[in-house]
C-alpha cells in the first residue's frame, strides 16, 4: 500500500481512537498495531504531529504517578479535533461507499 | 540502554532547526514510552525494535525541517584567507615591490583549508593534499632564484611517494616499496643523469620496477628465473656495451625476459586497459617535456605545465561530464597565470588568472 496512503488512514485511525477514550502514547500504538499492520516507529511521530496541530491536547495524569512511578502524558481530543474526526468519518464511508461499488460483487477465484 | 538510546536520538534532533524545549518534551515522551514498553515486559531490544531506531525516529519526526549546517570549526579562518592573503599580497607588492613571487601567498587560501579540513577530521593524506602547494612553492623559489628548473621539477615526484607512504596501513612492506621503485628510479636516473652525465648505464636503475614487482609474485621458482633473466640481460647487455661497443645490439639483450614473459603470460599487451591511458599521457608528457628541454635547454622552465595534461585528462575522462570546469579550473588558471608571468613579466596581474576558480564554482552552483 501507498506509504502516504497508509499514513493518512494511521492519521485517521488515532484521531478516531483518541476521540472514544483519552490514551497515553503507548497504548496508541498498542492498540493500533495490534489492529493494522503498521510500523509502530510512525505512530508517535504521527500523534505529535497531530498535538501540534491542536487536534489533541496532552495531560499529565497523576495518578499513574502510583501505578508506575512517573506521571503519564494523555492525549485529548480537541473541539478541532472533534470536527477533524467527523470529516474523515464521512470521508471515509464516502470513499469506502465508492470502493465497495466498484469491487463489491466480483469474485477473483480463478 | 535508555539513557544510551535518549542520548542519540537528542544528538540526531539537535542538528535540526528545532526548539530545545520541543527535543526535551519528545525526549520526555520516549523516556515514557520506553519504560511503558519495559512494563509490558519486553527487552530493551524489543522496546528499541518497537519504538524504532534513532535514525528512524528522527527522520520521521523532521519530515519538512530544515537541517542545521553547523559552522565547522576552523570554517571562520578558511572564509578569512582570501582577504588576509590579498592584504599580505599588496603590502608585498606595494612596499616591498615583490609581485612576484608574491602571489604565492594566495596558496594560503587552499593550504589553509586543507589543513582545517583535514586536520579536523584527522585525515593521514594530509600532507598528500598539501605537497602540490609545497612543491610548487619550492619548485618556482629554487627555478626563479638560480635558474636551476631541472632537475628541481623531480621534487613534483614528492607527491606520488607521500600518496603512497600515507596509504602504508593499506599495504604490505613490499607493496610500499614496489610501488615507490618507479620514483626511486626515476629520480637516480635524472640525478646521475644531470650531475655525472651518466645516463647510460644509469637508465638501467629502471630495471628495479620489474625486479622488485615480481617479488610480489607466490610462485617462488617464477620469482628466481624473471631475476635470473633480468640479471643475465643486464650483464649480457653491459659486457657487450663495455667490451665492444656494442651499445645498439646489446639492447637485443632485453629481449630475453620480454619474450619469456610473453610466453608465459604474465606480459600481456593491453595499454588501452582501463587506468593505463593516464599512464600514457603521463610518459607521454614526460617524453616530449625530457626531449625538448635536452634538445631546447629553456624549456624545462616553463613546458612543466604540459603535466597539467595527465589530471585534466583524468578528469575529463572520469569526472563529472557537467561540471567539468570546476575540476579542471585551478590547472587551467596556474597555466594562464605562469605563462603570462613568466613570458610577459605580468606576475603582478597574471594571478587575477586565479578568480577563474571561484567564478567557475559559483557559474555551476547556479
Amino acid at each position: 500500500m501507498n506509504s502516504q496512503f497508509k499514513k493518512g488512514v494511521i492519521e485517521m485511525c488515532v484521531i478516531n481512537l483518541i476521540s472514544k477514550q483519552d490514551m497515553y502514547g503507548f497504548e496508541v500504538i498498542e492498540t493500533l498495531s495490534k489492529e493494522i499492520d503498521v510500523n509502530e516507529n510512525t505512530i508517535y511521530p504521527i500523534l505529535r504531529r497531530l498535538t501540534n496541530q491542536g487536534y489533541f491536547m496532552t495531560y499529565m495524569d497523576t495518578d499513574s504517578l502510583k501505578k508506575i512511578g512517573a506521571p503519564r502524558k494523555y492525549y485529548k481530543l480537541t473541539a478541532l479535533g472533534q470536527t477533524r474526526n467527523v470529516e474523515y468519518e464521512n470521508e471515509w464511508s464516502k470513499f469506502l461507499k465508492g470502493v465497495f461499488n466498484i469491487l463489491g460483487g466480483k469474485t477473483y477465484e480463478k | 540502554m535508555k539513557s544510551k538510546y535518549l542520548a542519540e536520538i537528542k544528538k540526531s534532533l539537535e542538528k535540526y532547526e528545532i526548539e530545545s524545549e520541543e527535543i526535551l518534551d519528545i525526549l520526555n515522551d520516549y523516556d515514557q514510552l520506553y519504560d511503558d514498553g519495559l512494563s509490558r515486559g519486553l527487552s530493551d531490544e524489543s522496546v528499541i525494535a518497537f519504538l524504532g531506531t534513532p535514525e528512524k525516529i528522527v527522520k520521521e519526526l523532521t519530515e519538512g525541517i530544515k537541517h542545521i549546517e553547523k559552522p565547522k570549526k576552523g570554517s571562520k579562518l578558511i572564509a578569512l584567507t582570501p582577504f588576509i592573503s590579498l592584504v599580505i599580497y599588496f603590502i608585498l607588492g606595494f612596499y616591498f615591490q615583490v609581485w612576484h613571487p608574491g602571489w604565492l601567498v594566495f596558496f594560503l587560501i587552499p593550504v589553509t583549508a586543507i589543513i582545517v579540513e583535514m586536520g579536523h577530521q584527522k585525515d593521514k593524506h594530509i600532507t598528500t593534499a598539501l605537497s602540490p602547494f609545497f612543491t610548487v612553492i619550492t619548485y618556482l623559489i629554487i627555478g626563479f632564484t638560480y635558474n636551476i628548473w631541472h632537475p628541481t621539477w623531480l621534487i613534483f615526484l614528492i607527491i606520488p611517494v607521500l600518496a603512497i607512504v600515507n596509504s602504508r596501513n593499506e599495504r604490505t612492506s613490499l607493496q610500499i616499496i614496489t610501488a615507490l621503485t618507479p620514483f626511486i628510479a626515476t629520480i637516480t636516473f635524472f640525478s646521475f643523469g644531470f650531475y655525472l652525465d651518466l645516463w647510460n648505464p644509469i637508465w638501467l636503475v629502471f630495471f628495479i620496477i620489474p625486479m622488485v614487482g615480481v617479488l610480489n609474485d607466490s610462485n617462488k621458482t617464477k620469482i628466481i628465473i624473471y631475476e635470473f633473466l633480468f640479471a643475465l640481460s643486464i650483464s649480457i647487455y653491459l659486457f657487450l656495451g663495455y667490451t665492444y661497443g656494442l651499445w645498439g645490439y646489446a639492447l637485443l639483450a632485453f629481449l630475453i625476459p620480454f619474450v619469456y614473459g610473453i610466453s608465459k603470460n604474465d606480459i600481456q599487451i593491453d595499454i588501452f586497459h582501463e587506468g593505463k591511458e593516464e599512464w600514457i599521457v603521463f610518459l607521454l608528457c614526460l617524453v616530449v617535456y625530457v626531449t625538448l628541454g635536452i634538445i631546447f635547454k629553456t624549456t624545462w622552465a616553463y613546458l612543466w605545465v604540459i603535466f597539467f595534461l595527465v589530471p585534466v585528462f583524468a578528469i575529463v575522462k572520469h569526472g563529472p561530464k557537467k561540471q567539468l570546469f570546476v575540476p579542471i579550473s585551478p590547472f587551467l588558471a596556474t597555466t594562464i597565470f605562469f605563462l603570462l608571468g613568466y613570458f610577459f613579466e605580468l606576475w603582478s596581474i597574471s594571478w587575477i588568472a586565479f578568480l577563474i576558480i571561484p567564478v567557475a564554482a559559483i557559474l555551476n552552483n547556479h
